[in-house]
């Protein structure tokens, strides 16, 4: 009987849990979350490691990886496709003290939206 | 101990245990824990708004949906079944970012719904916060109690959204300073009777009504006058634009009243708003109508610009709002008495911002028939205030404001009003300012304040 409730339970927790993309890879919990740096490929390297020193001075990187995970910014419920990685780029750029120049937030953009890529892929 | 003594002790606890808890601690009232979001999402030194807790008010609430085609990757094949498309997709949502009933480190965290709260129309969290203001002044014009230290504020707030439809919002004065009289107490905030120990605000906002872009206000709130309402500030002291008072009367443009509100965010940066007022001590229903424009940044629904990331301007960094108001009314002192003012206030506002610095420009007219109510001297008001800030660092902000407010084109008072603030947490803040007011008929005057506010 224990064993019947503990496969009910697991059975439960799987389709609920199946939704999330398992495309893009994370190391770490809650607020060391972040990226698995394997997935990032060569010539989007600066792009990363200014997102792990940039993005972190206001929310987590948790926060992304969620957005990308999951195809939903957590704070709006809204879509995180690639109209939103430029859009959050641009917020961010016009955010006082994001300390953010153009340069980075287009690097940035072009980080997440191979990410979004390859979240999408089958 | 007595009870006042208590509250003070109680309130010095809670700030102790913040500034212990700043290595974990969170901005946490209630529209933080709904939406898991920082203060800083909407504010810039709380409770001062950021253009985007501007948007979020003016919608009700509500993160405003940027797409019609808000589905999400996994969301694109076709619903099932004979139900609500809407409420089969929102559920589906529910499922793809969690449940809270599945607790599992290894699921990313993310806004945990609950099924059943969202079925029943049901904020997902308690939507209940506090807030708690002391000050302290130090009035050098006065011949005894210079120093005054007070807790002048505990307010009990809560606000949300139902099913996006019904918003609500409140505020309770749990405790107020009294009725503010610098013969008695030194607090320049404007406080007093009848709203210190009462309803400040409460308010419910049919979001959207009859499927049109109005909402619909009903309640105890601040009409829409100015850009900024009294609590959307990150100093201690009030504009004098909405705040002055003539004569007898008591109106001041930022007053919590009875009223019913109209307004809409139309072509994404036009904001119109107007009501009726009904107030105690008048004899019949008042008026107002404000109308503002966005111009640059993000617009009225929070939509980003769509900017070049490639060519830079400086253009990408500023946005202009203008704004403009009118209010008719007719009070007394009581409504027994046949003896009445009629009045008129207006006023044109401008708030620019350009990165990290701001600058807000405030004029207000007035004409009140017979404000010392009895004779039949009829006064014009004009009050001018400038104040420009500057974001130092995420925390810190510096402000200089200028007012002048000339009544009857003779008797004129200036201010000269620096003020410095820091959030070393986002929800505990500590502001510092010092007023010099050179009046025509009297002497100079100076006062300093320290305020501490923190919301939880």
């Amino acid at each position: 009987m224990r064993f019947l409730k503990m496969f009910i339970l697991l059975a439960l927790f799987a389709v609920v849990a199946t939704p999330v993309h398992a495309k893009i890879r994370s190391v770490g919990k809650g607020d060391k979350m972040n990226f698995d740096p394997s997935q990032i490929p060569a010539d989007l390297k600066p792009a990363f490691e200014i997102m792990k020193v940039k993005c972190i001075q206001c929310h987590t990187q948790e926060r992304t990886v969620i957005s990308i995970q999951t195809g939903i910014a957590p704070v709006t419920g809204q879509p995180f496709d690639k109209q939103a990685t430029k859009a959050y780029g641009i917020k961010m750029l016009r955010k006082p003290k994001s300390n953010m120049n153009r340069d980075e937030v287009k690097k940035v953009v072009d980080l997440m939206n191979f990410l979004i890529d390859e979240a999408a892929k089958p | 101990m007595n009870k006042s003594n208590k509250i003070i002790l109680f309130l010095a606890a809670l700030l102790l245990a913040n500034c212990l808890a700043a290595g974990t601690s969170h901005a946490i009232p209630a529209f933080s824990r709904e939406y898991n979001a920082e203060c800083t999402t909407c504010h810039t030194l709380f409770p001062e708004l950021n253009e985007y807790g501007d948007a979020f008010l003016k919608n009700g609430f509500v993160w405003t949906k940027h797409r019609k085609d808000a589905a999400t990757p996994d969301m694109n094949e076709a619903v099932k079944g004979e139900g609500d498309p809407e409420v089969l997709k929102k559920l589906k949502e529910i499922a793809l970012v969690g449940n809270p009933k599945v607790d599992d480190e290894s699921t990313p965290a993310g806004p945990k719904k609950s099924e059943p709260l969202w079925l029943s129309g049901l904020p997902q969290t308690l939507p209940i916060s506090l807030a708690a203001t002391l000050n302290a002044s130090y009035n050098d014009d006065l011949e005894y109690d210079k120093l005054d230290l007070s807790t002048r504020a505990v307010s009990l707030l809560a606000g949300g959204v139902l099913r996006d439809k019904i918003a609500f919002y409140l505020k309770y004065n749990l405790y107020a300073e009294g009725e503010y009289d610098p013969a008695v107490s030194n607090t320049p905030l404007n406080l007093g009777s009848p709203y210190s120990n009462d309803l400040e605000q409460f308010y419910l906002v049919w979001r959207n009504s009859f499927g049109t872009p109005v909402n619909i206000k009903a309640g105890r709130f601040r009409p829409q006058l100015s850009l900024w309402q009294k609590s959307n500030k990150a100093g201690i002291s009030d504009f004098a634009t909405t705040s002055y008072r003539v004569g007898s009367s008591n109106f001041t443009a930022d007053a919590t009243n009875d009223a019913i509100e109209a307004n809409a965010v139309l072509f994404n940066r036009l904001y119109v708003a107007g009501g009726i007022v009904d107030r105690d001590g008048q004899d019949t229903n008042e008026g107002y109508g404000h109308i503002s424009v966005k111009i640059g940044g993000s617009d009225f629904r929070a939509r980003e610009p769509d900017l070049d990331l490639d060519v830079e301007s400086i253009f990408d960094y500023m946005y202009l709002t203008i704004g403009g108001y009118g209010y008719f009314g007719r009070n007394a002192l009581d409504s027994a008495s046949s003896e009445r003012n009629d009045f008129f206030r207006g006023g044109v506002d401008m708030d620019f911002v350009m990165m990290n610095a701001r600058l807000k420009l405030a004029w207000a007219h007035g004409e009140d028939k017979s404000p010392y109510i009895g004779s039949d001297q009829e006064v014009t008001t004009d009050v001018f205030a400038a104040q420009g800030e500057y974001l130092f660092t995420t925390d810190l902000m510096g402000m200089f404001r200028y007012e002048y407010q000339e009544i009857d084109a003779g008797d004129s008072v200036q201010r000269y009003i620096p003020a410095v603030a820091y959030t070393p947490l986002q929800n505990a803040k500590f502001t510092l300012e010092y007023q010099h007011a050179q009046a025509d008929n009297s002497s100079d005057s100076n006062l300093f304040l320290l305020g501490v506010r923190v919301a939880f």
